[in-house]
C-alpha cells in the first residue's frame, strides 16, 4: 500500500490547513477516544519493517507537458 | 521483458477474475532507477528526449521525480511513474518506445527495478481526479500483516474523512500494490 500526496509548497505536504487538529476532528465525529483507538490499532496491523518513506522532487524536463 | 509479460499474464488473470466489481480500475506503473556514477546528466537527457518523443500525450504521460530524502536518495534514485492507465493499456504495442529506452537510456541505467503496478483506490483519495502536477511527492509504504485487516482499512477510511474536512486541498492518493516485483 502506498500513501501518497503531492504539493507544490514544501512546507505544506498535506496542504493548507483550516486551522483544525485531525485528532480533535477526528474525536469530533466518531467519538471521543476513537483516533487514539483507531491508530494504534492501525499500527499494530502493519508489518514493523514496511514503513518506509521518502519525498521526491519532480523533474518537468522529464515529465510530460 | 519477461517479467513484464508476467505481470500482464497475472494482470490478466487479476482482471478478469474481478471484472465484474472494477471495471474502471486505474493502474500506476512505476519503475525506480540509479544512474551510473558520473552519467546522471546524460541519464537524464536522455530520459528528457524520451519523453517528448514518446510521452507527450495524455494517455501515454509518464512523470520523472528525483527522491530527496529516504535511505535511498543519497545514490541519485529517480522514480519513473506512468499514471492513469486503464487495462487496455498493457495491451498496447510499445515496442518502439521500450527499443528507444534499450537503446538510449538504459546504458546508463546503474540498478533499475520495476515495473510496480498499482491500483488507485479512489474512495481513499482526494483531489486526485485530474491529472494536475505538483512540485514535490511525499509516498509512505505500509504493508498489512496477513489476517484482519479492518482496523488498517477503518482507520484510512476515517483519516480520509477528517482531511477532506481539516485539510481540504490535500492530494492524496492511495495505491494498492497489485503485484510487487523486483526485476
Amino acid at each position: 500500500m502506498r500513501i501518497v500526496t503531492t504539493y507544490n509548497d514544501i512546507r505544506l505536504p498535506e496542504g493548507a490547513s483550516k486551522g483544525e487538529s485531525v485528532q480533535e476532528t477526528y474525536d469530533e465525529i466518531f467519538g471521543d477516544g476513537s483516533w487514539e483507538n483507531d491508530y494504534q490499532l492501525y499500527n499494530e496491523s502493519l508489518l514493523e519493517w514496511s514503513r518506509g518513506n521518502y519525498n521526491a522532487a519532480f523533474m518537468p524536463a522529464l515529465s510530460t507537458q | 521483458m519477461k517479467n513484464f509479460l508476467l505481470i500482464i499474464t497475472l494482470i490478466f488473470s487479476s482482471y478478469f477474475g474481478f471484472s465484474q466489481s472494477s471495471p474502471d480500475a486505474e493502474y500506476w506503473i512505476t519503475y525506480e532507477y540509479t544512474p551510473k556514477k558520473g552519467m546522471t546528466s546524460k541519464f537524464e537527457q536522455a530520459i528528457a528526449e524520451k519523453t517528448k518523443l514518446y510521452n507527450n500525450t495524455q494517455e501515454m504521460s509518464a512523470y520523472t521525480a528525483k527522491l530527496t530524502s529516504g535511505a535511498d536518495a543519497e545514490n541519485g534514485r529517480y522514480e519513473r511513474i506512468m499514471p492513469r492507465r486503464s487495462i487496455d493499456w498493457f495491451l498496447m504495442d510499445n515496442s518502439a518506445q521500450n527499443k528507444f529506452w534499450m537503446d538510449n537510456v538504459d546504458k546508463y541505467v546503474q540498478n533499475g527495478e520495476g515495473p510496480y503496478v498499482f491500483g488507485r483506490i479512489k474512495e481513499l483519495s482526494l483531489n486526485f481526479e485530474k491529472p494536475e502536477p505538483q512540485r514535490y511527492m511525499r509516498s509512505l509504504t505500509r504493508v498489512m500483516k496477513n489476517g484482519n485487516q479492518d482496523h488498517f482499512w477503518r482507520y484510512l477510511g476515517r483519516y480520509k474523512q477528517v482531511l477532506a474536512k481539516v485539510r481540504p486541498e490535500i492530494r492524496l492518493g492511495c495505491f494498492l500494490s497489485r503485484f510487487w516485483r523486483e526485476c
